[in-house]
């Protein structure tokens, strides 16, 4: 993989070699059923409309959108057309997942061939999945190089880190346009950090947590560092640091943000680590259940935290089940707020047998993919509507005969992230990944 | 205000069937004054009433909040002080009376109906939009000219949903967009990076 270039500015970077959307059979079948529009009216529009209809059109229409003539195409690069865009465009709660293997044992594998830089199964494809019409769609990151991995994602950002043990160099992707920008290196030396972003239309906060590799003598020494950067002239470059309550350990590699704080589930026992952003302390939560927790998740739902995960109570008479926990305001006291109806409970562990599953969440919408396999359910909180996601077409099977991992992040697919332009004005050294 | 007060006092003092009745001339419109609205002037409640003009001369009256609430419009102009209520009516020269009549009653509905469950409010809103081309290019342009946000929203929902499955060539047609302006090869290219779109 050659190295990847600095893109200055996300708006007027071409992005026609970076990825390419490909749309699934399936999505045709929802779109055989739409009206039959009279040109003799639409045609009326003024352009200024016309925009905002384009600007409320989810990217791969978009995109398709733009073939249409020259100056539809052409609107991607103005400026006024995405301000209209960035006020107008619906959310979107969409996820992405990748084929990545991101568990403890990969830093005894090393499969990247680190110093020539091609991997023979360096794959960064991203299958984009679209909850409201159960729609696939794959994207490439060619712009991140290789030795790097997906940890989070905000408001159409997605995070890559280094997987070198070291410090760790930080790279915000937009694949839709194309843009890649880079974070300053964290200052201490790495292993496996979780990281946590969040991203506002004026600000860009990023935590990492993990064991800092102070000691030579392989004993956890577990601290996180703050990134900060706003419009309003505020920056931190990792100038943050605070410690982790003792005997924590942040195995599961990611973080989720909600009200302020990001939020990490611990293991043995379950709880959760909570990380307030602007006091910069750690502290810990209860998970409710927890000695009968398996597979826990955390999931941020309309500014909530919530946590999902299989209860099983071998030694009460108590059917096993799938629930969710909301976080109360009062930030230690869990309520639960959804279960899975006990007949789909019973086909979903038929299936899963105990391999274990994972939770993505993002608005109104819950993904529990079930380990080893490629089947994945979405249940939609507000309609409270569980169903079985149709299989991503565009995986390939992995030659052993199973399927890769599928590790998911929410994810918002955005024409614009304007605010990657603050990260431009810190003067970096460029880092250059070539071999 | 209080001139108003005072004549409605007066024709309070009508007999019932008279001042029920009543038919004003307002700004060259006649209009009907409910009863109520005449008791609740008197009372000073908030259930005041605005009036909206629309392009064929018809006068709806309509609670005040709920357009201050929906109408980016409206709402500035009750605040600027350009609408008397004793006098004025709002002219909408550019909404007609079936237009207006039909943004009224989301507008109404969504003040009246907030606290209903998600569900109820969409299907409410499929409904309200069931409408044909015509009705629905109307509604858009009123929606425009009165800047009604969530109302634009589920209109631009809707045709975004008409547009977003069709083909180029049927999207050119229907904004008849006769010279796309790109040569052959730009062509071909768009083709070649989005394969399956076509």
């Amino acid at each position: 993989m050659e190295g990847f270039h600095h893109h200055h500015s996300s708006i007027t970077s071409p992005f026609s070699y970076t990825f390419a959307i490909t749309g699934t059979a399936a999505t045709t079948s929802t779109f055989n059923t739409t009206p039959w529009m009279n040109s003799r009216i639409w045609s009326k529009l003024p352009q200024r409309l016309i925009d905002r209809i384009l600007a409320f059109l989810p990217p791969p229409a978009f995109f398709r959108a733009r073939s249409v003539c020259k100056r539809w195409y052409a609107l991607l690069f103005s400026n006024s057309f995405l301000e209209l865009y960035l006020q107008v465009s619906p959310r979107r709660h969409w996820f992405i997942f990748f084929n990545h293997k991101i568990s403890k044992s990969y830093i005894y594998k090393n499969n990247n061939n680190g110093a020539t830089g091609t991997a023979s199964n360096h794959n960064n494809d991203g299958y984009l999945f679209d909850p409201y019409d159960m729609a696939w769609y794959r994207i490439s990151f060619t712009l991140v190089p290789s030795g790097f991995s997906p940890a989070s994602s905000s408001s159409g950002l997605l995070c890559w880190v280094s997987d070198e043990a070291g410090p760790k160099t930080i790279l915000l992707c937009n694949p839709i346009i194309g843009s890649l920008t880079q974070l300053p290196p964290t200052p201490r030396p790495r292993l496996f950090p979780s990281i946590g972003l969040t991203v506002t239309p004026t600000c860009i906060d990023v935590t990492v947590a993990g064991d800092d590799m102070i000691s030579p003598y392989a004993v956890k020494n577990l601290t996180s560092e703050s990134f900060h950067i706003d419009g309003g002239g505020f920056y931190s470059i990792w100038g943050t640091t605070s410690s982790l309550p003792r005997l924590c350990s942040l195995e599961s590699g990611r973080m989720v943000y909600a009200e302020g704080k990001f939020y990490c589930m611990n293991c043995s026992p379950f709880s959760v680590m909570a990380f307030d952003i602007t006091s910069n302390a750690w502290f810990k939560i209860q998970a409710p259940m927890r000695r009968f927790l398996r597979s826990p998740s955390l999931l941020e739902c309309k500014g909530k935290l919530l946590l999902i995960a299989a209860v099983e109570k071998s030694k009460l008479n108590v059917p096993k089940s799938l629930r969710v926990w909301t976080l109360q305001s009062c930030g230690t006291m869990w309520v639960e707020s959804e279960r899975m109806p006990q007949q789909l409970y019973v086909q979903f562990a038929e299936l899963e047998g105990g391999n274990g599953f994972e939770c993505v969440g993002h608005g109104e919408f819950i993904v529990i993919i079930i380990r080893g396999t490629d089947k994945a359910l979405l249940f939609d909180i507000s309609r409270k509507r569980w169903q079985w996601i149709p299989p991503c077409p565009y995986r390939r099977h992995h030659h052993h005969g199973f399927v890769d991992e599928l590790h998911g992040f929410a994810y918002e697919p955005r024409l614009a992230t304007p605010v990657t332009g603050l990260l431009d004005h810190l003067t970096l050294p460029f880092q250059n990944f070539n071999a | 205000m209080e001139l108003l007060c005072i004549r409605q006092w007066i024709s309070g003092l009508l007999p019932t069937w008279l001042s029920a009745w009543c038919i004003k001339p307002v700004g060259g419109a006649l209009v009907r004054q409910e009863p109520e609205y005449i008791l609740l002037a008197l009372m000073g409640s908030p259930l005041k009433k605005i009036m909206l003009c629309s392009s064929e001369k018809e006068i709806f009256s309509v609670e005040e909040q709920v357009m201050v609430q929906h109408s980016v419009i409206i709402n500035n102009m009750i605040e600027d002080g350009s609408y008397n209520h004793e006098e004025s009516k709002i002219p909408l020269d550019c909404v007609d009376s079936k237009t207006l009549k039909k943004v009224i009653d989301y507008c109404t509905h969504h003040t009246h109906h907030h606290n209903d469950n998600q569900e109820d409010l969409e299907a409410w809103d499929a409904q309200f939009l069931n409408v044909d081309s015509n009705g629905l290019y109307d509604l858009l342009m009123a929606a425009n000219y009165l800047e009604i946000r969530n109302l634009l929203d589920l209109i631009y929902g809707t045709i975004k949903n008409m547009i977003k499955g069709k083909k180029i060539d049927e999207i050119r047609r229907i904004f008849n967009i006769k010279d796309h302006g790109f040569t052959p090869e730009e062509e071909e290219q768009n083709r070649k990076e989005y394969p399956h779109f076509y």
